[in-house]
């Protein structure tokens, strides 16, 4: 008879019929057995277990809690469920109370893994799934894009679109535009560096904003072109920098050097509307002679799509209406602005409306923002996961000495449902404690805000999080599955081992064997870890040892604005002699690109190859000629451009080895190709075809870490006039000093924008992995710490179960040295298991993320000795004390015990 | 008649405990497996005995056990008269529902 099949069909029956059901399905079996054979028999009998399933459970249901119960199930039923859990609360309070070390341990290594993954969670929901904060009826303000030059639908508007929007648009009642700058605050020497967002007089009002103390704009103080210096600090600048001083309304602050009146404080939680960062404040947009980037030619400027635009809905309207007009109005500005309003591929631009609460994140960013976030929370779930292995150690530990305790409770009559209860819901208090303390880590950096340190005299990047029900369920969740996680073995160890008094007395094979397979699988979380935070830190290091091709140590850049003033004044010859004329800068190069950063390709051309049909898109650099020299770019074939190479005569071009590589021959000097446009990305195209010449091959410069080097060319400024210049200098007291003098320059009439040295500018470019390092260098740091605390406890608790066996060694003739020895070797195995694992774990996966690891190989020899080194040391040194404590033990002792 | 009619299954166990003589219920079990020719499922049918014998439709006692080592009680099911009742109003509804019509004069399409 087939026992199996008969043990399931009267588990999921209805206890109450389980009697009935067996004499019958006995006899049954019998019968077919005889009649039929055995296997028909043995058929028959699968499928009534089968067949049974979804009737007992029915029954289950239908009789639930009418106290129908069968003689092995008589303390089931939901009455007695509540005071079970009561009873269980308390014993496990009283038992927990007994070794605080313990649930100390415990309770701080659960309180960081949970609060790590709420962290992450919150910064996620921040920043992908925002409250709407503080805005008055949020469902009714919409977020409006144009498109950019490759046809990307989620971009900024530019101003005077913005402009026609407030005319053309009824069904937006009211339309607010903002931009965030980076301005200095206070006075020259001791100026800061903060971010602020230049709004529209009417932002607080469209987007119905409170203020907390003082008001906001008016319509008169705030006309473009007249606007008044006026300055709202927002709720977490004034608490921070001013201590929440109501004083401050009427104070005037420096910004840019210039006097502003503080009016207003804002509403707390209120952040910039893209990317919830925190800002220092609002200044109004409309300066006379602007607020950093926000002048008077951006403003005019239709081709410079700046502007963040948020609109409210017109009582009535729906954002399909408003969908509509907008379209109408891009189609007025197609006839109107024909070339404005071509974009790269030669197609209409267009508007497109969203919620507000979707937009923080342009939609484009979103699958970014959630892969990043997602890396994120697997670490944060890793390291979490081995603070649950540790406890679970810990645990099995308590629960092997408590084996007796068990074994008494089962023998007064306690069934093994009952102790598995007890010992999650100890499990489950412990997880809940440390759930708590996830919280209050959380709610730390949250009130601390998470700050991303930006290179140089940046500021950081503040992002507004918040602690809300969504984070809080998540970490309540986490905590439950966790106390699962690490509560279900050590419970089912206990019942298990807890068979009969002697046994429990003694403990178990299988018990040893949980915890040998504990360890190594802690080993190999950790070395995953250890694995990642390697490659990524030698990345970083690779990434900035890496070359770039060009030298530009002892250059300073900033980019300068000119308005239609300084072009109709002065040539940029002219600006370079002033600048050149100042102390402290000796020679000045003019750009249209800085190239060794994110702005390598703020110029390109659509460019006509001979021998081609289909035109291509390629960055290119309009530099002066001095520019090689400054940078020490260097040129492989013929020559570079020279200042010869002005207006007239068939332009001269130098191309990347790259650039002769894939679009012309071997020989690529003297050849030519046509220029059909060119822009810079604030400026229409300039639709005039020109055709250039190839005089020079110049090396490939690494733009970003993360690219290889693609093509690109170089022409001479004076033929590709930039609107807005990178102007790169060089000064005798280096570029530090050169990029104050920059600073200071910018102070008086020219508009000069983020002065800084080249390296800093650079270093924007590995400014991803650099923010991330830390994070995941603390997260193993503290995975390193958990698999020592937990090899030591598991492997201490491995040699006091080994010590009567090793005590007999002992006594038998074994020496000092062969106990410690074994011990040592013992644990080395575990060790080796668990490195095992962890390499075949974390070497595909480096392969898998080697996009993102540039400069270094995911077998990297460092990275890959290193960890293994490491782990090793950790496990020699717990295994140490351990074995010492063995091989001093004695024996006689434990013999006598035994 | 009271609540719910009676489902297809619970008439067939109904039908089959009216006709065996000692109504117990791997005897109903056998006796529908023999008139309908497919297996019953055990767990079903206990079920369903529990829900009739919930609904008062069945009457429960226990019979002695058989006179052979390792002979159990059993449970005898015999019928209520709102088990009887109920069993008239079903089959009643099948034979009005059948009355006057020649199966065979069923126009079918193949």
């Amino acid at each position: 008879m087939s026992r199996l099949w008969m043990r399931l069909l009267l588990r999921v029956s209805h206890p109450g019929d389980r009697t009935m059901i067996e004499a019958d399905a006995r006899e049954e079996f019998a019968r077919r057995s005889r009649e039929e054979g055995e296997p028909a028999a043995r058929r028959w009998l699968r499928g009534q277990a089968c067949s049974a399933i979804i009737p007992g459970i029915r029954e289950r249901w239908r009789r639930r809690g009418r106290g129908i119960a069968s003689p092995d199930d008589l303390t089931s039923g939901a009455p007695t469920l509540l005071a079970d859990l009561g009873r269980d609360t308390l014993l496990a309070l009283r038992s927990l109370r007994r070794s605080p070390g313990l649930v100390a341990l415990v309770v701080g290594s659960l309180g960081v893994g949970i609060g790590g993954t709420s962290v992450v969670f919150s910064m996620a929901r921040s920043l992908l799934y925002p409250d709407a904060g503080p805005i008055a009826e949020p469902e009714r303000v919409v977020t409006v894009y144009e498109s950019d030059p490759q046809g990307t639908a989620w971009r900024q508007v530019a101003h005077p679109n913005v402009e026609d929007m407030r005319r053309e648009v009824p069904a937006l009642a009211g339309v607010a535009a903002a931009r965030l700058g980076v301005v200095s605050l206070g006075e020259d020497a001791g100026a800061e560096r903060a971010i602020v967002e230049i709004v529209s007089g009417n932002y607080f009002e469209v987007l119905g904003l409170p203020t907390t103390l003082g008001r906001s704009f008016s319509a008169e103080e705030t006309v473009l072109g007249s606007a008044e210096p006026l300055f709202i600090l927002s709720y977490e600048a004034w608490q921070r920098r001013f201590g929440g001083d109501p004083a401050i309304l009427g104070e005037t602050l420096l910004l840019e050097g210039r006097p502003h009146t503080v009016i207003g404080v804002g509403a707390p939680g209120v952040s910039s509307r893209m990317l919830q960062l925190q800002v220092m404040g609002w200044v109004p947009l409309g300066i006379p002679g602007g607020t950093w980037n926000a002048n008077e030619a951006e403003l005019t400027n239709r081709a410079d799509r700046e502007y963040h635009v948020m609109a409210r809905l017109a009582p009535g309207a729906s954002i399909e209406q408003a969908q509509a007009q907008l379209d109408g109005l891009a189609v007025g500005l197609e006839q109107t602005f024909p070339e404005i309003w071509r974009d790269d591929r030669g197609d209409a631009r267009f508007f497109s409306v969203l919620p507000e609460r979707e937009s923080r994140l342009p939609p484009d960013f979103r699958p970014v923002g959630l892969a990043v976030f997602g890396l994120l929370l697997a670490g944060a779930l890793l390291i979490l996961a081995i603070a649950c292995m540790n406890v679970a150690g810990l645990l099995l530990a308590r629960a092997q000495r408590r084996l007796a305790e068990v074994a008494i409770r089962i023998s007064i009559g306690a069934g093994g449902g009952r102790i598995v209860r007890m010992l999650l819901t100890e499990s489950l208090m412990l997880a809940l404690a440390g759930g708590s303390i996830g919280v209050l880590l959380t709610w730390l950096f949250v009130q601390r805000g998470a700050a991303i340190p930006l290179p140089g005299a940046l500021p950081d990047l503040s992002f507004s999080l918040s602690i809300d029900v969504p984070v809080l369920l998540f970490t309540l969740g986490v905590a439950t599955a966790s106390a699962l996680l690490f509560g279900l073995a050590p419970a089912l160890q206990a019942v298990r081992g807890g068979g009969g008094l002697t046994r429990g007395m003694r403990g178990g094979s299988r018990a040893s064997r949980g915890r040998r397979l504990l360890v190594s699988v802690q080993v190999a979380g950790s070395v995953v870890l250890l694995m990642a935070t390697g490659l990524l830190l030698r990345s970083v290091g690779a990434s900035q040892a890496m070359e770039s091709g060009l030298d530009i140590s002892r250059v300073a850049v900033m980019s300068w604005q000119r308005d239609a003033d300084a072009r109709a004044l002065g040539t940029l010859e002219a600006l370079r002699t002033e600048i050149e004329s100042t102390a402290n800068i000796s020679e000045v190069a003019l750009a249209s690109a800085a190239e060794v950063s994110p702005f390598f390709d703020l110029t390109s051309a659509r460019i006509l190859l001979p021998e081609q049909d289909e035109p291509v898109v390629v960055p290119f650099n309009a530099v002066s000629p001095n520019y090689a020299a400054m940078v020490d770019l260097q040129v492989r074939r013929g020559r570079w451009l020279e200042e010869s190479d002005r207006v007239g005569g068939i332009p001269a071009v130098v191309v990347n080895e790259r650039f002769a590589e894939v679009y012309l021959d071997r020989d690529p000097i003297g050849k030519s190709f046509t220029i059909e446009e060119w822009r810079n990305v604030s400026t229409p195209a300039s639709m005039e075809a020109i055709r250039v010449q190839v005089v020079g091959v110049a090396e490939d410069v690494r733009n970003s870490l993360m690219q290889p080097p693609a093509p690109y060319f170089w022409s001479s400024i004076y033929q590709f006039d930039a609107p807005n210049p990178v102007l790169h200098v060089r000064g005798p007291a280096g570029p530090a000093a050169a990029a104050v003098e920059l600073r200071r320059l910018g102070g008086g009439r020219l508009t000069l924008v983020g002065p800084s040295t080249y390296d800093e500018l650079a270093a924007t470019n590995a400014f991803g992995q650099e923010a991330f390092a830390p994070l995941l260098a603390a997260g193993a740091g503290f995975a390193l710490v958990l698999a020592i605390v937990g090899l030591g406890g598991l492997l201490s608790v491995s040699v006091a179960m080994r010590l009567p066996g090793l005590s007999i060694r002992r006594a038998l003739g074994a020496s000092r040295s062969d106990v410690i020895l074994d011990v040592i070797a013992e644990s080395g195995r575990r060790t080796a298991w668990g490195l095992l694992l962890g390499l075949g774990l974390s070497i595909p996966a480096g392969f898998l993320a080697r996009s993102v690891l540039p400069g270094v190989s995911p077998v990297d020899p460092v990275t890959l000795v290193g960890t293994i080194a490491l782990l090793s040391a950790c496990a020699l040194g717990t295994a140490l004390p351990a074995a010492l404590r063995a091989a001093n033990a004695d024996p006689l002792h434990h013999l006598r015990n035994e | 008649m009271s609540g719910r009619p009676l489902a297809e299954f619970e008439l067939l166990v109904m039908l089959a405990a009216a006709r065996v003589p000692e109504g117990y219920g791997a005897a109903i079990r056998r006796e529908i497996e023999a008139r309908t020719g497919r297996d019953v499922s055990i767990g079903a049918l206990y079920a369903t005995l529990s829900r009739l014998e919930d609904k008062g439709m069945l009457r429960v006692r226990q019979a002695e056990p058989k006179p052979v080592p390792g002979g159990r009680t059993r449970k005898v099911y015999t019928f209520s008269p709102a088990g009887l009742e109920a069993v008239r109003t079903a089959t009643a509804i099948v034979d009005r529902m059948r009355d006057g019509l020649d199966l065979d004069a069923v126009e079918v399409e193949r």
